[in-house]
């Protein structure tokens, strides 16, 4: 048994079953980071003495009652989530030795659940868009994505089967979709961004990476849920993901979003088409469904509001701390003071009135299947294109990624699903369908 | 500057402010950034919005409720 291939829900399982200790498996992944990380660059921080000693503590837990559903089980955290006194950056020098007194609300929940921390993966910069050092385990020459990066690489070199994550363009499922793992990004409010760096108020989510759709539904089964120090935080009842992520023997009903192919790259498009082929001869309903408005225009009251937002954020500290800014941080806060405000009111309105419609799409299906991501991934130059993911950081719908497979360059391929709002259960099933219709994803080349 | 959904219009003033706030030399270093985000302000520019009964209003009257525990505190 290959302890790094093991999912988490058959982590969890061999370790509350005592085949496999909760040290073992801490130690055989931190040695795996020990051996792949100098070339990956996926972790900030590897908290190696606190993750044994928390795997010994869970050791000793085993056998007891109450034991929580990520007992023993070895998770990575995006360095914009507060770990209680681990140092916690942003991917900005301003922050190389911030300490948190605190965890943010997902890591404590994922902690209570009995998880043990790693370390801390790898962010772009406050989650926007510079480059990071990370490179994507499948090829080397190519970005993992952003800003969710390390996570995406640690995930899919199989340094740890789940990883925090958040978005407010595209930042979970892109990095995902290039390192051919599955990431969630929940409904806008269902996972608490309590302790988490802001990027942007009004797009932030917070998700994951993991590498099959019922890790998916575990690690959300574990954080989701009223947050009453989150004032966005969801008062909707969290959902029985797991179970949903378990019904996997139905066939989904699929809106098959035609017009946004025309933005994306023709092997990509060709790709998407193909799986749907797939899905409909494995029994699913596929119709074709449109967005309200053309997609340019959607991704521009995304790209206003955040670029806004974000502005506002990081004037002042740009303003006092000009070297603790990366290259395109700092042209977003300074070209984001700009733009007058009532523009910014314009996308809010604009957003708002094109909810009911893009609510609308949902109707009559149970998910909606577009690209994840426009291309494959890029070279390093770029953290890629956020056109596909960041339609649904705009209108909070829940949105996942699976991989579907690897084009001629060995690069992973992937599909988005995407539900209705607080649509999670719904979204899981049908993603667990498509999941078994796809086959398993093999691991990156040269990282077994 | 004022929305309109003319990119150049939107770009060239962007820039002006741009030069303005951050001087000549960085403004130049910003025109492909104000380039592409005069695109976004124009696409959202070309949309009017008629005002709807139900907006929502930024500032919110107090609750009726609220004022009269108020009033009794």
């Amino acid at each position: 048994m290959k302890l790094h291939e093991l999912s988490a829900v058959e982590c969890a399982r061999l370790i509350a079953t005592k085949q496999v200790s909760p040290v073992e498996m801490a130690e055989a992944l931190l040695e795996r980071i020990d051996s792949l990380d100098p070339s990956l660059r996926a972790w900030e921080t590897v908290d190696r003495e606190a993750a044994l000693a928390t795997a010994r503590l869970r050791e000793r837990e085993l056998g007891s009652d109450g034991l929580g559903p990520l007992h023993g089980v070895p998770v990575g955290v995006k360095d914009i989530f507060y770990t209680k006194g681990l140092r916690t950056t942003s991917g900005s020098p301003m922050f190389a030795d911030f300490i948190p007194g605190y965890d943010a609300t997902s890591v404590a929940r994922l902690r209570q659940a009995g998880a043990v921390v790693l370390g801390k993966t790898v962010t772009v910069q406050f989650a926007y868009q510079d480059p990071p050092p990370t490179r994507n385990p499948w090829n080397h020459e190519r970005t993992p994505g952003g800003s969710s990066s390390g996570s995406g690489a640690a995930v899919a070199a199989r340094m740890v089967p789940a990883a925090l994550g958040s978005q407010t363009g595209g930042s979970v499922l892109r990095p995902a979709a290039y390192c051919g793992v599955v990431g969630l990004k929940p409904t806008y409010g269902r996972i608490s961004r309590y302790g988490v760096t802001v990027a942007s108020w009004s797009l932030d989510h917070i998700g994951h990476l993991v590498r099959t759709v019922e890790d998916a539904a575990l690690l959300l089964q574990v954080m989701a849920g009223h947050d009453p120090i989150d004032r966005a935080s969801a008062r909707v009842p969290a959902g029985d993901y797991l179970r949903a992520a378990r019904q996997r023997d139905r066939a989904p009903r699929i809106g098959l979003v035609a017009d946004s192919l025309d933005m994306a790259r023709p092997e990509m498009a060709s790709h998407l088409r193909e799986v749907a082929g797939r899905f409909e001869r494995a029994g699913a309903e596929v119709r074709e469904v449109k967005l309200p408005a053309p997609m340019p225009d959607l991704l521009a009251i995304r790209a206003v509001i955040g670029l806004v937002e974000g502005a506002n954020l990081h004037a002042r500290a740009l303003k006092q701390h000009p070297e603790g800014y990366a290259p395109k941080m700092r042209a977003q806060v300074e070209v984001g003071q700009l733009v007058p405000g009532a523009a910014y009111i314009q996308a809010q309105r604009l957003r708002r009135r094109f909810r009911p419609q893009m609510e609308q799409m949902t109707a009559g299906v149970d998910c909606l299947l577009m690209p994840t991501v426009s291309d494959v991934a890029p070279d390093t130059s770029t953290t890629g294109d956020v056109s596909f993911q960041s339609i649904w950081s705009l209108f909070g719908s829940p949105a996942i990624t699976l991989p579907s497979g690897l084009n001629a360059e060995r690069l992973p391929l992937s599909v988005q699903l995407v539900a209705r709002d607080f649509g999670e259960e719904t979204l899981l099933s049908a993603a667990a369908w498509c999941e078994d219709v796809l086959g398993p994803m093999p691991g990156p080349d040269g990282v077994q | 500057m004022l929305l309109s959904d003319s990119k150049q219009q939107v770009e060239r003033d962007l820039f002006d402010d741009a030069v303005r706030a951050w001087g000549p030399d960085r403004a130049e270093e910003l025109r492909a950034d104000i380039g592409k985000v005069a695109g976004w302000l124009a696409l959202i520019s070309k949309y009017e919005i008629a005002i709807e009964a139900d907006e929502p209003d930024f500032l919110v009257a107090p609750d009726a409720d609220e004022e009269a525990e108020n009033e009794t505190a």
